[in-house]
């Protein structure tokens, strides 16, 4: 899968008569020497891949306090981080590119980063994955949506996908799956980013070094079992097709004045050193001959991901449509009819079948557009809010997001000047921050925005440490080796930040059983917060609701109250008191835990204990108003 | 018969044995055969379809092209009324052997991808089978005591 390796024997010969080329003694030595070379830093990738492991199955996940999983990591695992890092930018220097060795860094870094969990965690953790779980887990039960009862069920294609998988596969649910849908879903963004930045520099090193920065940089945790996370997928997989089949010829930069000098001015020391696993064939930018049967077909296959992507998300669609408009519109890729197509199919999808959604919701779309100070206040303002701890993670996410954008400003930059800017990618970086305007979605639109450009913001941090097509020097490797640990770490404190509050406790998940198992049909399972895992199974059998702002204000006597106004007439209603709401309201609303066991106390006077653990309490109010016993 | 006719003759013979193989040992076969073919048959024939020469680009399409078939087709019945995951992989084994039929591939090749595509349609069908077999047994049982409570010891 290297771009830029040819894999045509060297020729010598003049008056166009080529002779192959016999390998002298010393390229025998060479070769042999760049195999050896690569089997030990494969090596070293393992046994960091090992250590890592290792260390990770030793630590107590109930030490971790409110900075999340970094609190409770040994300094031995970021020594091990460190391991892989250097090894990858030393098998960065090796000529010609050793993707095998290089794809095995990767896969391994993935694997620690994504994969972290499964080696400590005793659940899945991240209750949303849970009720995605219990959405797809109802579908396959009962073959009926319910856009009545979560407007997710407008855009059902992601959870019938789930729902046939399990189904197919014998399983009763996918909770077994879920720890492994971050690393799968990352090793499968790396297919379109590859052909991405391929179509955008012809040095393999900037495409390699793009790859392995995203796995760094990918923070936002929303490749779990998720609509969006599939969603990126095809989004990625979309403008990869178009930029490296569909571009047009390159148009030079008109850069305005004062500017033009300075970004553009050669230097002599710059030029023309060439690495030599640069493929002089494939310039950034070039167009590649693609006959009308692959058109076609491509074109297909282009519907064909945006067909599943209008119907399994909201949201993701509205991006894809953006990047390509910006495309056509700076006439870096042809089909200029495509957005047209793109508009007519999300426009039937909304009218049709997503109206249930529409009909309840389109006056506060409709408010919400055009206000970047609604936006600034539920995506910003409103999430800064917590414990001490809590609050040094969010500044550290602030931090790390600005950090990598300043990296790729700098990325671009270097790029003008080495004339090797891809306008494509630029506008694909800026492009999602387009949906400022649309609306604040819930306060997670800025997450949903870093996501849609991380993968080009990649590309240009990768091009800020290999600008040009030459050798890079040993200090050039010794920064990507030290700037890779860093956001490693930055990402293990962004990513895992909330993991106190987002872990569920085996304890917890026997409460939620239990009580799924006693509640009947109808019957409501009320909670404190949302960090509960309730809808996994069943999930349209029971009602649910959260009582938070009652429960904040230690109002015990009127949180009944409104527990029995929400219960349906002549049936029980539970509610259920988990480590990992107590946790959520540590983290999020700074609640200490006398303030906790107050309120859990003065439930204890007023409803019926029917299930108690370690960690969790499920409190009855029975149906027929028999007092508590 | 000729080196590669055995390579294509191979093909389906080491996925059927593999399947085989991975029943007789205890593991999930009927779920490996099925979900792996979800995963890559439709996209692998589509992409084929489209003339793609390029490698890392049939790669990179590969699973996500599967899955919005997968999901396309699971979710147009859902629409339509009728939720069977059978039916579902029945109508992807069709797009997928389609598919195939279509590619200008040598006579050899088409008819060993074909058979390796049929496989998981066969799996299933015999995995139905065996449950309805399992249903009757299950019939001539029922009423026995159950030993112990399912809910017992965890609580």
């Amino acid at each position: 899968m290297v771009p830029s390796e040819s894999t045509q024997p060297r020729t010598v010969g003049g008056r166009g008569v080529a002779r192959p080329i016999r390998p002298h003694a010393t390229d025998v030595l060479v070769l042999g020497r760049r195999a050896w070379i690569g089997v030990i830093l494969s090596e070293v990738a393992i046994v960091a891949l090992a250590g890592w492991v290792t260390v990770l199955r030793g630590i107590d996940l109930r030490a971790i306090d409110d900075r999340g999983l970094i609190s409770v990591l040994p300094p031995a695992s970021f020594g091990f981080l460190a391991l892989l890092s250097l090894s990858f930018s030393i098998t960065l220097r090796i000529r010609p590119l050793l993707a095998p060795v290089l794809l095995l860094h990767i896969a391994a870094l993935i694997v620690m980063l994504y994969g972290a969990p499964s080696f400590f965690e005793e659940m899945p953790r991240f209750v949303t994955a849970w009720l995605h779980v219990g959405f797809s887990e109802a579908i396959a039960r009962t073959g009926e949506l319910f856009p009545l009862r979560d407007a997710r069920f407008d855009w059902p294609g992601f959870f019938v996908l789930g729902a046939l998988f399990s189904s197919v596969a014998n399983m009763d649910s996918l909770l077994g799956v879920l720890p492994w849908i971050p690393p799968i879903l990352t090793l499968l963004y790396l297919g379109p980013i590859y052909l991405i930045a391929r179509s955008a520099t012809s040095d393999g090193r900037v495409v390699w070094l793009c790859l392995w920065f995203f796995c760094l940089m990918n923070w936002v945790g929303q490749d779990y079992y998720s609509p969006q996370g599939f969603n990126v997928l095809l989004l990625l997989t979309i403008l990869a097709v178009l930029l490296t089949w569909f571009r047009r010829p390159s148009t030079p930069l008109a850069w305005p004045g004062a500017l033009r000098g300075w970004l553009r001015r050669p230097r002599a020391s710059e030029e023309p050193v060439v690495a030599p696993d640069v493929d002089r064939s494939v310039l950034p930018g070039s167009v590649t001959p693609i006959s009308n049967r692959e058109q076609v077909g491509l074109i297909a296959v282009i519907g064909l991901l945006f067909g599943a992507s209008v119907a399994s998300h909201q949201l993701t669609p509205f991006a894809v449509l953006g990047g390509v408009f910006m495309l056509i519109v700076l006439r870096r890729v042809r089909l200029s009819g495509l957005p047209m197509i793109m508009v007519v199919l999300l426009t039937s999808w909304l009218l049709f079948r997503a109206s249930t959604f529409l009909s309840g919701h389109l006056a506060g779309l409709l408010e919400d557009i055009g206000r970047p100070d609604q936006f600034a206040a539920t995506n910003i303002a409103d999430r800064l809010v917590g414990s001490s701890g809590h609050f040094f993670v969010l500044q550290a996410r602030l931090a790390f997001t600005l950090g990598i954008w300043v990296l790729a400003a700098v990325g671009v930059i270097r790029a003008i000047r080495a004339r090797r800017v891809d306008l494509a990618l630029v506008a694909l970086a800026i492009a999602p921050f387009g949906l400022i305007l649309l609306q604040g979605y819930g306060g997670e639109m800025l997450l949903r925005i870093y996501l849609f450009s991380v993968p080009f913001m990649a590309f240009y941090a990768a091009a800020a440490f290999l600008p040009r097509p030459r050798p890079s020097s040993w200090a050039a490797s010794a920064a990507v080796a030290a700037v890779s640990v860093v956001l490693a770490s930055g990402l293990l404190l962004t990513r895992y930040g909330n993991e106190k509050a987002e872990l569920v406790s085996v304890e917890d998940f026997r409460a939620l059983e239990y009580v799924i198992e006693l509640a009947q049909p109808g019957e409501l399972i009320a909670s404190v917060n949302d960090a509960v895992p309730n809808g996994y199974s069943e999930w349209e059998q029971h009602r649910t609701t959260s009582l938070g702002e009652l429960w904040r204000e230690g109002d015990i006597d009127g949180l009944v109250e409104e527990l029995d106004q929400r219960r349906r007439s002549g049936l029980d209603a539970y509610f259920v008191v988990t480590r990992g709401q107590r946790s959520f309201a540590e983290l999020f609303w700074g609640m200490s835990d006398a303030e906790w066991d107050e309120r859990l106390a003065g439930l204890g006077r007023s409803l019926e204990r029917v299930y108690e653990n370690r960690d969790a309490t499920v409190f009855r109010l029975a149906a027929d108003g028999e007092p508590a016993s | 018969m000729s080196a590669w006719r055995l390579w294509y003759l191979g093909i389906p013979v080491a996925a059927f044995a593999g399947a085989v193989v991975a029943g007789a040992l205890g593991l999930p076969a009927r779920e490996i055969v099925i979900t792996s073919f979800l995963a890559v048959g439709p996209g692998a024939a589509i992409t084929w379809l489209s003339g793609v020469r390029d490698r890392a680009t049939w790669l990179a399409l590969v699973v996500p092209v599967s899955l919005s078939i997968d999901l396309l087709v699971a979710t147009a019945l859902l629409y339509m009324g009728v939720w069977s995951p059978e039916l579902s992989v029945g109508i992807v084994t069709v797009i997928t052997v389609l598919a195939i039929g279509l590619v200008p591939f040598e006579r050899g090749a088409r008819v060993a991808l074909i058979a390796v595509a049929l496989l998981p349609g066969i799996v299933l069908i015999a995995a139905q089978l065996a449950a309805s077999d399992s249903a009757t047994t299950q019939t001539i049982t029922r009423g026995e005591p159950v030993a112990g409570s399912l809910m017992g010891d965890t609580y």
